[in-house]
């Protein structure tokens, strides 16, 4: 019977590490990509800060608004925290982005939040740089999410999981900021290619 | 091998009974461990594949699970309503594509009424972008109009021109119906496989119109108002179950989310609801797990008994086994006799098993259909369910060498003379 | 004795445990081709751990078995298995059948596990199941109980299905450890006679085991175990 019990454990947990997640934590990157990575030549490999414009700033706003605040001593529950995320989440919403970069052939890693699906396939899904985004922390910056269009459905993807997408990136303008603010600048990628990321080193947090 | 493999079906034969009892207890474990996991995809391909296409789904601040299941599968229970002066400033704002209001609380014989505008049928998707059609009809325009979903027409019988009677809630002993105000089906929408097929659809106007005149649930004695007049009343309504957002731009989603949560006309909460259906499998991934392994451990017992079965047998057989071994059998040839009929049983296990799945899931088809709007195909067959099966295979060929070796043991210490 | 002796056994010593003493220790042992052996020795002297040795499901510690010039003692385990098929026959003294099998099967045994037997089985023409059934009258079983169960027949019957197996293919040796001890008196010389008959029909020799002398009248030689076992006077702990 102990041949029996070893080779059921032995299938079935390969059966379950089908369906388990990767063991990403919460904010964790994927590495930053080295050599040994094949990227096709037509699309370049791209880094999530290369989409943050290099004029923008977000650090400056939020220091003066917490010029008079010592952020050691103030604790989450505090308003002043609050405020100053608040605050924080704005200016993040607000982030532009860099025009120059449209109809850019690149290549990006993140993780994916699908936004249609069915039968297992994803139609359309936004791309975030790090775990967890959106579900159990504050969502990035508008100039950090990618709008993914793949120009056929893909399959065998699941929420949060990493990818690799290769694509023509396209830059939206934000429309005018009347009423409660919702309209946003972004970017748009429409995917040529979809695969899921493999660990080649060590994650960096 | 053949020769074995007649052998062993023989010899299985011989102790028939004993191993149907077997067979069947493998079969049972199978369609469990096989009917667990067909559910745990229905459920997520199903649900998934509702609630694709809107962006955000936005009611009051209650539980973003509980949100999106009372306002897109009109499962569980009912939320506090928003206000529609909420709706129309959102509405209003740029980075908006559309909104399509809901409002919840009627029911036509057990399927719920939905009150909407013709922005559900204009801008409602499900599935990867797929917009909704009439098989029949069209969407409603005069104030007593309804459209039916594909199920609805379906299990009632109803036809286009057919009048309805709306219930008040959802149904049971005691509820009253609004009798005084039937509607009209003017349209009904093809199969979506999507609870849209259970859902009757009405407009805001019209669940305005059919509470004039009710208090806190009930109507008031002497206060009904006849459908010809209820035009002369504002049917505006104040307040909405939900709503359904899209966006202009999807990479801003968090934007509009925070934005609403932030609402200052009063709480709100608005929800992605694949974000949200992520939660719930987070949830319910804990019990199906635990299906799993106690689908797993009953295979295991059923497979445990077979071997228990041929164990018990092997001293009865040690005659067989010398009067074989004379005959030509070698080592291998016994344990490969007793692993075929360990191949064997468990091989119809497995069928039976597989069988019965399939009997189940033509018989249980129409009812999640109608029940919960979820469209399962009996036939589908997935890489995983075979994965399993071949797993139960593995698991009882393994285990059925255990017996094989020790009969081949048995047997070359007995040789051709085994003391009885 | 023929120049070239059908089985000849030299020099053999068989313990089942290295504590154990031995339960055969012979010095020389010969049959030739169509002879009828009586080999005669009360029970725990060590028979069945002979005919162990000889069908080759026994390999002894020291000595050679030499059977139709091959040394089976120095075959692998599965050369051997199919040299007993290819060339012995075995009767035992009960529960000789499968019971999940027919009469026809049963004696067809053999044949699915050696192209020989079965090669020769089918030179006398027609097809196996024909050559069984002609055996089976030979030894005088009716047809009516051919399609019987096993378990249907009576001992006596069961006996000569057994012996059809062993004769069918025509194997060159026949070893019958005690076949007649549990029929009763009246038949057990009916079943020698028929067995006796049909082995002089297919000129395979007869190795006869069994510790009643009275069935010994009919056979060219009779041997005492002690004799040739120096181990089968010695009452040792039983294997």
């Amino acid at each position: 019977m102990r041949i029996a019990f070893i080779v059921m454990a032995a299938v079935f947990s390969c059966v379950a590490s089908l369906h388990a997640a990767a063991d990403y934590k919460v904010g964790d990157k994927l590495a930053a990509p080295g050599a040994g990575t094949k990227a096709g030549a037509k699309y370049g490999i791209i880094l999530w800060g290369s989409l943050i414009p290099k004029d923008w700033d977000p650090v400056k706003e939020l220091r003066e608004a917490a010029k008079d605040e010592n952020l050691a001593i103030l604790s989450d529950a505090d308003p002043r925290a609050q405020a100053l995320l608040l605050k924080m989440q704005e200016v993040w919403e607000k982030a532009p982005v860099d025009h120059a970069l449209d109809g850019r052939r690149i290549r990006i890693a993140g993780f994916m939040v699908p936004l249609d699906e069915a039968k297992g396939e994803v139609g359309e899904f936004l791309l975030v740089p790090y775990f967890g985004a959106c579900i159990h922390v504050p969502p990035p910056p508008a100039n950090q999410i990618i709008d993914v269009v793949p120009g056929k459905p893909v399959k065998g993807f699941r929420m949060m999981d990493p990818v690799w997408v290769n694509g023509v990136l396209r830059t939206i303008h934000s429309e005018n900021h009347a009423g409660m603010g919702m309209a946003s600048a972004g970017y748009r990628l429409e995917a040529v290619k979809v695969e899921m990321y493999k660990e080649t080193k060590t994650r960096s947090r | 091998m053949t020769n074995l493999a007649r052998l062993a079906l023989r010899s299985a034969w011989n102790r028939r009974l004993t191993l149907a009892l077997i067979v069947c207890a493998i079969a049972l474990s199978v369609t469990m461990l096989l009917g667990v996991e067909r559910a745990r995809v229905a459920a997520r391909e199903g649900f998934s594949q509702a609630v694709s296409g809107s962006d955000l789904v936005v009611g009051a601040r209650t539980s973003p699970i509980q949100l999106v299941l009372y306002a897109v599968f009109h499962l569980g229970e009912a939320t506090n309503n928003m206000l529609w002066k909420s709706e129309q400033v959102i509405a209003a704002d740029p980075g908006i594509a559309w909104v399509i209001p809901l409002s919840l609380g009627d029911s036509l014989r057990g399927f719920p009424t939905l009150g909407t505008t013709t922005a559900f049928f204009e801008h409602f998707k499900y599935g990867l972008r797929v917009p909704l059609e009439f098989g029949e009809g069209r969407p409603f325009s005069s104030l007593f109009d309804a459209v039916l979903g594909a199920q609805v027409a379906r299990q009632l019988g109803y036809r286009l021109g057919d009048t309805i009677i709306l219930t008040h809630g959802s149904g049971g002993i005691g509820s009253i119906e609004h009798s005084d105000k039937p509607f009209t089906i003017v349209g009904i929408l093809k199969p979506t496989g999507t609870p849209v097929d259970r859902t009757v659809f009405v407009s805001l106007e019209a669940i305005e119109a059919i509470h004039l005149g009710w208090q806190g649930g009930a109507p008031l004695p002497g206060f009904t108002i006849p459908s010809q007049y209820v035009r002369k009343f504002d049917l505006t309504p104040k307040t909405i179950t939900a709503m359904l957002v899209g966006l202009r731009n999807r990479a801003g989603v968090f934007r509009a989310q925070r934005a609403i949560n932030d609402f200052a006309g009063e709480p709100l909460m608005a929800v992605l609801p694949g974000v949200a259906l992520d939660q719930l499998w987070q949830v319910v991934g804990v019990v199906e797990k635990a299906l799993l392994v106690v689908s797993a451990l009953v295979v295991v017992v059923g497979i445990a008994g077979m071997v228990a079965s041929v164990l018990a047998s092997l001293n009865e057989r040690r005659r067989e086994l010398a009067i074989l071994r004379s005959v030509g059998a070698g080592p291998r040839h016994i344990v490969a006799l007793l692993g075929i009929e360990a191949l064997l049983v468990t091989g119809a296990g497995a069928a039976l098993g597989v069988v019965t799945l399939l009997g189940l899931s033509l018989v249980l088809a129409p009812m999640l259909a109608s029940r919960f709007g979820l469209s399962v195909d009996p036939w589908a067959w997935s890489a995983n369910e075979s994965l399993l099966l071949a797993a139960v295979a593995l698991a009882g060929i393994a285990a059925g060498l255990v017996p094989a070796y020790r009969a081949c043991r048995l047997a070359l210490a007995d040789g051709l003379t085994p003391r009885l | 004795m023929d120049a070239a002796p059908l089985l000849e056994a030299e020099g053999v010593s068989y313990r089942w445990a290295p504590h154990l003493a031995p339960a055969v220790e012979l010095e020389r042992f010969a049959i030739g081709a169509g002879e009828r052996v009586f080999l005669h020795g009360p029970s725990g002297s060590g028979k069945s751990t002979l005919l162990g040795i000889f069908g080759g499901v026994l390999v002894p510690q020291r000595g050679r078995v030499r059977i139709l010039g091959s040394d089976i003692t120095a075959l692998g385990a599965s050369r051997r298995d199919a040299f007993r098929v290819d060339h012995i026959g075995f009767i035992f003294q009960q529960f000789n059948l499968i019971p999940y099998l027919s009469v026809v099967e049963n004696v067809l045994l053999p044949c699915r596990f050696s192209r020989r037997r079965r090669e020769r089985a089918l030179q006398a023409g027609g097809n196996l199941e024909a050559q069984s059934k002609r055996l089976l009258a030979e030894l005088d079983l009716d047809v009516s109980l051919h399609a019987r169960g096993v378990t249907q027949l009576s001992v006596g019957q069961q006996q000569r299905v057994a012996a059809a197996r062993a004769l069918i293919g025509r194997p060159e040796l026949i070893i019958a450890d005690e076949p007649t001890s549990s029929l009763d008196a009246e038949r057990q010389q009916g079943f020698l006679d028929l067995l006796l008959a049909e082995c002089e029909a297919s000129g395979a020799a007869l190795l006869f085991v069994s510790h009643d002398r009275r069935l010994a009248a009919r056979f060219t030689r009779l041997v005492a175990l002690d004799e040739i076992s120096v181990a089968a006077g010695v009452k040792g702990p039983a294997p």
